[in-house]
């Protein structure tokens, strides 16, 4: 009797013989992640290979056409492609080794590190949109009023209005926006750090550059590897930063690859096309993370 | 020993700069908030010499900002508690059967972390719109819950193997059917998950704004981050005073949330991280 009740509970019959169990508990979100998510993404790769425009609802097969005119034809497409690379590049670099060395810094004992760390997290919590608005006056009215004050001309310059200038005016808004996220996240996997290696590397002799390289970093890799992957997939997806900061402009100076793609397919009604384009970001964003998952994995072993 | 405190002293101060430049842009938007737009032309970095209101009041009652917010709460708050009730079941049926099935779920449900939205977004809204879902608040956080979820099952997924069997099998033995063992049982001892669920996908649907963009037509169902940016390229083009006042309006319930909540904000991201 007792072996008997013992084999019936083992494994999935804690749910007994209740075959409704999983449709109840796992079937709601099937459904729903299958239509909204797993079909429109087939969808999407079949439109991709059409001329489907939202004005003309018959659409035909029409082969690798879109797929040739993105990098035949188009001369927005793969320069926007570009800025996104170049933009994404100088973001996670920016970002990683300034949210990590601050991460280092907060993790010191030091009372007001808290209300620091608060501080530099803060607008995670507003929109992204509205950061690009409120960079918008920053640099168009703010900062050139403190540089005629203080007389550093630096701070006068055409920062959205200069094709040379705009990426970067770009970047200190999204490291400004990002930052403390990947911090946050440095600051627990820092925490999270046998303190007891640490203490070994102290008596060691290790000085506060050795025990980072050699003992801090190599045990946290693994919430690294977390914080670049997220950074680098929401740099090369950026949109809501831009859209609301410049437009894309001046010209299309700073039109990256999404807004590209939003403005093909939502402003221009190109859908098929747009899908092409989309595809194509796609494929480029998931070679680009599983390069470095694997990067970073290989040096956690 | 000592020259190590000296130097943590001297660091944390360093950071206090740090911090104190990261709260600049904050800073002048919310002083310019309370000026003319005389001033906030002219005297763009100086303190306000007065309390004016009319700015608040101007854009408050243009943006119909009562309505936006009532939008973005009952938007947020629907996606979460759908995610929460939909991805904790799943999670703990998931974690407790070892069948194919699960495994093949799990990486079924693991694509959205790579896929990106832009891959899903065009045909997304031919779907929704086929669906008479387009421009509905339903609709809308129907999505959120399906790009949503598969991230907090894995949260939970990984909760409920923490917790020991032994609860649940005595629940069982004592008659207690699969739905009442969890919600009496497991959903309780999962809520420090869903705090961590919570605070993190709020972050994100409350502050979204590709997707209401693409989905959302009538003003009177537009959110926050939608309804103040279309205003701002329209209205209040060139009208820094009212443009910058609906920058405020707009992260001020955000803000609040966080001056308040700051601990378990800043924890939930640090436990999402660590546990993901």
């Amino acid at each position: 009797m007792a072996s008997l009740r013992k084999k019936s509970l083992s494994n999935d019959s804690i749910f007994g013989n209740c075959w409704w169990v999983g449709p109840l508990f796992v079937g709601p979100i099937l459904i729903v992640y299958s239509i909204l998510f797993a079909f429109p993404f087939l969808q999407g790769l079949y439109y991709s290979f059409t001329n489907w425009t939202a004005i003309n609802p018959n659409y035909s097969f029409i082969g690798w056409q879109n797929y040739k005119e993105m990098f035949t034809l188009d001369e927005y497409f793969l320069p926007s492609l570009n800025r996104t690379f170049f933009i994404a590049f100088i973001n996670v670099i920016f970002t990683n080794v300034l949210a990590m060395l601050f991460a280092v810094a907060l993790t010191n004992q030091f009372r007001w590190n808290n209300t620091w760390r608060a501080l530099i997290f803060m607008p995670n919590v507003i929109s992204m949109v509205v950061s690009g608005f409120i960079w918008k006056f920053m640099f168009g009215e703010i900062l050139p009023k403190l540089g005629e004050t203080t007389n550093i001309s630096f701070l006068s310059n055409s920062w959205l209005s200069d094709p040379g200038i705009v990426a970067y005016s770009i970047v200190i808004v999204s490291v400004w926006w990002g930052l403390g996220y990947i911090m946050t996240i440095y600051i627990a996997g820092l925490q999270g750090i046998d303190s007891e290696i640490i203490e070994a590397a102290d008596i060691d002799g290790c000085n506060s550059w050795q025990s980072f390289f050699k003992v801090k970093l190599p045990s946290m890799l693994p919430v690294v590897t977390v914080g670049i992957f997220l950074n680098i997939s929401g740099s090369l997806k950026m949109f809501d930063t831009i859209y609301s900061l410049t437009g894309g402009g001046p010209g299309k100076a700073s039109e990256v690859a999404m807004l590209n793609i939003y403005r093909e397919a939502f402003v221009f009604n190109r859908m098929g096309y747009g899908n092409a384009k989309a595809v194509f970001l796609t494929v480029i964003i998931v070679l680009i993370t599983i390069v470095q998952m694997k990067l970073t994995s290989t040096k956690e072993r | 020993m000592m020259a190590k405190k000296k130097g943590a002293i001297v660091v944390g101060i360093l950071m206090g700069f740090v911090a104190l430049f990261w709260f600049i842009p904050i800073y002048f938007m919310t002083i310019n908030t309370f000026k003319p737009l005389r001033d906030v032309i002219f005297t763009t970095a100086a303190f306000p010499k007065s309390f004016y209101l009319e700015n608040i009041v101007e854009v408050w009652k243009n943006a119909d900002y009562f309505n936006l917010l009532r939008n973005s709460v009952s938007v947020t708050a629907f996606s979460l508690a759908g995610i929460v009730l939909v991805s904790s079941m799943s999670g703990y049926y998931l974690a407790r059967t070892s069948k194919k099935s699960t495994k093949f779920i799990m990486s079924y449900l693991i694509l959205t972390l790579i896929i990106p939205f832009q891959a899903v977004m065009i045909p997304l809204v031919k779907t929704m719109r086929n669906l008479s879902m387009i421009n509905t608040h339903w609709g809308l956080f129907l999505v959120y819950i399906a790009f949503g979820s598969p991230m907090a099952i894995f949260l939970y997924h990984g909760c409920v193997k923490t917790i020991p069997r032994s609860m649940e099998e005595s629940a069982t033995l004592d008659g207690a059917g699969p739905l009442r063992t969890y919600f009496t049982i497991i959903f309780p001892l999962l809520s420090p998950m869903t705090s961590t669920v919570v605070i993190l996908q709020s972050l994100y649907i409350w502050n979204d704004f590709l997707l209401p963009l693409i989905t959302l037509q009538s003003e009177a169902l537009k959110t926050i981050p939608l309804g103040i940016a279309g205003k701002f390229f329209g209205q209040y083009a060139f009208k820094w005073n009212l443009g910058i006042t609906s920058m405020l309006l707009a992260s001020l319930p955000m803000l609040l949330l966080y001056l308040f909540m700051q601990r378990y904000i800043i924890g939930g991201v640090m436990k999402g991280a660590v546990k993901g």
